[in-house]
């Protein structure tokens, strides 16, 4: 489904037979009102095709395309965004009589710019300067970049098309990085040298600032001094000594920021007889051990890397986060548990007939995805060291803790068949997300895909409080952020409650998308 | 276990470096680092001495200075790497060690080229690529020495250039950003100097050259169709297709059904396309230039033709030594025309072999067998072949090409 809706609509193809209606869209500065050129106008049917274009000085792209009704109306243009309508743009209606004129603002972006300097106060070129953003997810805080700049050979950067708001600001820079970026080929292999800081002169983001971003605005920072230094080295021992198989270091930023050119996480295999050395730039990082053949594991091992090599560790695995679990089957009805895939964040684990498994997960952090399940089952419940868990997600302690899965072949089908909404887009993904309150569990998200009647029908719905979202193709993309769907659309969404085993048939209407 | 093969300095950037895990410590080595016009003092800057492939290195510190401690002191490099100038190697003997007046090693600033690029209604259009261009170590294609991209208000500043001469290209892409966009692919490309008459940037040391602009008007990709054909009509066999630019750039790989080719999402620009039969002892093979505009080029016509076929021997003038198996001969084709840049004959028990070579320039290698040998001559239908290039014209004639080893009495000859 995926892949069509992609394709239908990348194909743009020339105006058919039916007679064309005549389209304008002027595409305007939100803010200031002035009209913006240069921008990209895709007018996509429904069905895909389209017609494409730019505006011109005056901001106005005059096309023309078939009378067909329902049309998605994407805009871009660098250094802005679109306000108002769906990820994927905005629906609009083509009449074949009267004025066909659209109008859509953009919001213009902000630009940061400043200036990184190395420990001499010489200007640092090829640094790399990126917003940071922190977003919770269910396993933590991480951060993502939306944004990013390299320093030139004054040191000077720009950062353009930030988000207006807060954002904190990571400058890093990587001898090696920088070689590869650039393609040079040198003869000589240089040690790595390079350095990280989060703005103005972090070591971490609890003592980082965050920077103002103002719409349309240039903004510019304080002259950032980074120190340069080679990487140091990480040595030691690792006891009892793991055996051969699989990766057995890891090495990992303690602030899980979206770095793309120094690895959050670094790994490594120790020698036979257990020692191992790593190489790492300064910072602050988390080092453990595991041996993938015993299961075992080391605690956590907090390192702060400056300017000195860290040598003599002695890392003990002495610690294992095992499960050992089964797969319970409520009722008499049978299941072919070798037809079934069952992980915990890696291979997956292996059935025994009875339903019966075994996994290590190496850290006390654990999540679980069933599939292949037969239609009309689902997961009843998850049991973790005798505690019910809701969601996939759950936490072990050190030793072997007993996991039972419990599945029931009483789930409940839900038919939807969607009729267009105001957009007058026919709808091209239905979405189940469980209601459950304040604290919604989005990762049991049940989805269906059209599949050209209009209905859509999801066989295995456990019991429960669901909200229905029907999608057309302009807010596909939030079947990707269900967060966000209940978030701003819960209220919009027709509510239904499924009991066991019952057939349930409704009819929605496409959810109409706000303007932001 | 992570590869160590370079001991490291100390951790501190420019303090003195530790002494490696072997040998006896018993010298220092110290110096400065400038800038070879200023004159100014080059702060972080790497230094390594190398004796044989024994490595120490470090940096030099606020003043440009650096130290060495606990060498072994010996003949060999030193080699300081410093961004934004030219990497430089000295040769230093034993006597360079445990000097009162430090050594001194000037680096010269590399060049710079600065400029703008707008579309046609002179707005900024960033994210353009600008890339200095060079004739490649082999052949005269081109290939990128260095690249950068434009910036929010168009500007561009392509630093870290070496000394040389350069022609300048700015390729600008916008539309399909992720699989969610639906703005078609637009590219706008163009050579300093216009396609008729690019003209050549000369950067020196320390240079900075301005104004270096660019107008594009991004357009639309086309495709090019065409038909493959042999002197006996149209061709029946699956041929690869293969299509590049000027500066080697676009380089990828299609195919041909039944003599009918498409390629698509090809940008305005002179382009090279090839086809070659698959056969790997008797292939047929066509070229074409084709001039594409901002639309799509139909009925381009590539008649194909056999290759030329290279005969090959092994000459063996003294003893031949017993047991002897000879490796492989290389063909590296200066200009790439087709798929396969790369030849590799490989000699039969009577140290003869056989291979297409399309029409074109190559760059002779061996097997460490043969070099072993000593190679006394070479010679392509008894012409010498010098500086191990290899002229193959387009004539239909098979071809043969002598090499003349000294063999294990007469050890010594050319190395390669």
């Amino acid at each position: 489904m995926r892949g069509l809706f992609v394709f239908a609509l990348l194909t743009v193809a020339p105006v058919g037979a039916q007679p064309a209606v005549a389209f304008k869209v002027h595409v305007v500065d939100s803010l200031s009102g002035a009209p913006i050129g240069g921008a990209n106008v895709t007018l996509s049917r429904d069905n895909g095709g389209g017609t494409w274009g730019r505006t011109d000085v005056t901001g106005v792209f005059a096309g023309q395309a078939e009378p067909t009704g329902a049309c998605i109306l994407f805009v871009a243009r660098k250094g802005y965004r679109t306000t108002g309508g769906g990820p994927l743009g905005h629906a609009v209606e083509l009449r074949p009589e009267g004025q066909n004129d659209f109008t859509v603002n953009m919001l213009p972006l902000g630009v940061l710019t400043g200036r990184i300097l190395d420990q001499y106060g010489d200007p640092l070129r090829n640094a790399i300067v990126r917003t940071e953003d922190k977003l919770s997810t269910p396993e933590g805080d991480a951060f993502q970049s939306s944004s990013t700049a390299v320093t030139d050979d004054r040191g000077e950067y720009r950062i353009s098309e930030v988000e207006p708001g807060k954002h904190f600001i990571a400058v890093e820079y990587s001898s090696s990085r920088t070689e590869r970026g650039l393609g040079v080929r040198q003869s000589t292999r240089w040690p790595q040298t390079g350095g990280l800081l989060l703005y103005p002169n972090a070591k971490d983001i609890s003592q980082a600032y965050e920077v103002e971003v103002t719409a349309g605005t240039v903004t510019r920072l304080r002259d950032v001094r980074l120190t340069i230094g080679p990487a140091v080295i990480i040595s030691g021992h690792i006891q009892p000594s793991p055996s051969e198989q699989g990766q057995q270091l890891s090495l990992t930023r303690t602030d899980n920021l979206a770095l793309n050119s120094m690895p959050t996480v670094q790994g490594g295999r120790s020698e036979a007889d257990g020692s191992f050395k790593l190489s790492a730039l300064p910072g602050k990082y988390v080092l453990a051990a595991s041996d993938p053949k015993t299961g075992k594991t080391s605690r956590p091992l907090p390192i702060e890397l400056a300017d000195e090599d860290v040598t003599g560790l002695t890392i003990d695995l002495n610690v294992e986060y095992r499960i050992s679990g089964r797969i319970s089957l409520e009722g008499d009805e049978r299941l072919d548990f070798s037809k079934l895939t069952l992980n915990f964040g890696g291979q997956p684990v292996k059935l025994d007939v009875n339903g019966a498994f075994q996994s290590d997960l190496f850290q006390p952090k654990g999540r679980y995805l069933l599939r292949e399940l037969p239609a009309g089952w689902y997961v009843k419940s998850l049991d973790v060291a005798g505690k019910r868990i809701s969601g996939h997600l759950f936490l072990i302690e050190p030793g072997i803790s007993d996991v039972t899965l419990t599945l029931s072949p009483q789930a409940a089908k839900v038919s939807v068949l969607a009729i267009k909404g105001d957009s007058g887009l026919t709808a091209a993904i239905v979405l189940l997300l469980p209601d459950a309150g304040a604290d919604p569990d989005v990762e049991s998200a049940l989805v269906a895909e059209a599949d050209g009647s209009g209905t859509f029908t999801i066989p295995g719905v456990p019991p429960g409080a669901y909200r229905v979202f029907a999608l057309d193709t302009s807010g596909w993309v939030f079947a990707m952020r269900p967060d966000l769907l209940l978030e701003k659309y819960r209220q919009d969404a027709p509510l239904i409650e499924v009991k066991e085993r019952e057939r349930r048939e409704l009819t929605t209407r496409t959810l109409k998308l706000k303007p932001e | 276990m992570l590869p160590f093969p370079i001991l490291l300095a100390s951790a501190v950037l420019a303090g003195p470096a530790q002494q490696p895990s072997q040998g006896p410590p018993v010298a220092r080595f110290n110096g400065l680092v400038v800038n070879s016009q200023t004159h100014q003092p080059l702060r972080r800057a790497a230094i390594m001495i190398d004796e044989s492939g024994k490595q120490w290195t470090t940096y030099s510190d606020r003043d440009g200075r650096f130290t060495f401690l606990n060498l072994e002191p010996g003949d060999g490099t030193l080699t300081v790497h410093r961004d934004g100038y030219t990497d430089r190697t000295y040769k230093i003997a034993s006597s360079d060690f445990n000097k009162q007046t430090g050594f001194s090693a000037e680096l010269d600033p590399q060049g710079l080229i600065t400029g703008r690029v707008v579309d046609g209604t002179g707005q900024p259009l960033q994210g353009t690529v600008i890339e200095a261009l060079r004739p490649s170590a082999q052949g005269s294609n081109l290939e990128a020495a260095a690249s950068t991209e434009t910036n929010d208000v168009g500007e561009f500043r392509l630093a870290s250039l070496d000394p040389g001469t350069f022609r300048v290209r700015a390729t600008y892409r916008e539309g399909r950003t992720s699989e969610f966009d639906p703005t078609p692919l637009t590219v706008g490309t163009a050579w300093l100097g216009g396609p008729d008459t690019p003209t050549s940037v000369e950067v020196k040391s320390g240079s900075a050259i301005g104004e270096i602009d660019f107008v594009l008007n991004p357009v639309r990709p086309v495709t090019i169709r065409g038909t493959l054909h042999t002197d006996r009509g149209m061709l029946r066999e699956r041929a690869t297709l293969w299509i590049q630019g000027q500066a080697g750039e676009g380089g990828h790989n299609d195919s041909a059904e039944k003599g009918n080719f498409e390629v698509s999402d090809v940008f305005p620009g002179t382009w090279t396309v090839s086809a070659q039969t698959l056969s790997e002892t008797s292939p047929l093979f066509g070229v074409t230039t084709v001039s594409v505009r901002n639309f799509d080029v139909d009925g381009v016509d590539i008649l194909l033709r056999p290759v030329p076929i290279l005969e090959g021997e092994l000459a063996i003038e003294g003893a031949v030594p017993a047991g002897l198996a000879l490796g492989p001969v290389y063909f590296n084709a200066s200009n790439r025309v087709n798929s396969i840049s790369f030849h590799m004959a490989r000699p039969d028990r009577d140290r003869k072999f056989s291979t297409p070579l399309v029409s074109g320039e190559y760059t002779l290698a061996f097997d460490a067998s043969i070099t072993g040998l000593g190679i006394k001559e070479v010679t392509l239908d008894g012409k010498p072949v010098t500086d191990w290039t290899l002229r193959i014209s387009d004539a239909p004639e098979t071809k043969k090409l002598l090499i003349v080893l000294k063999g294990a009495q007469e050890k010594g000859g050319q190395q390669r």
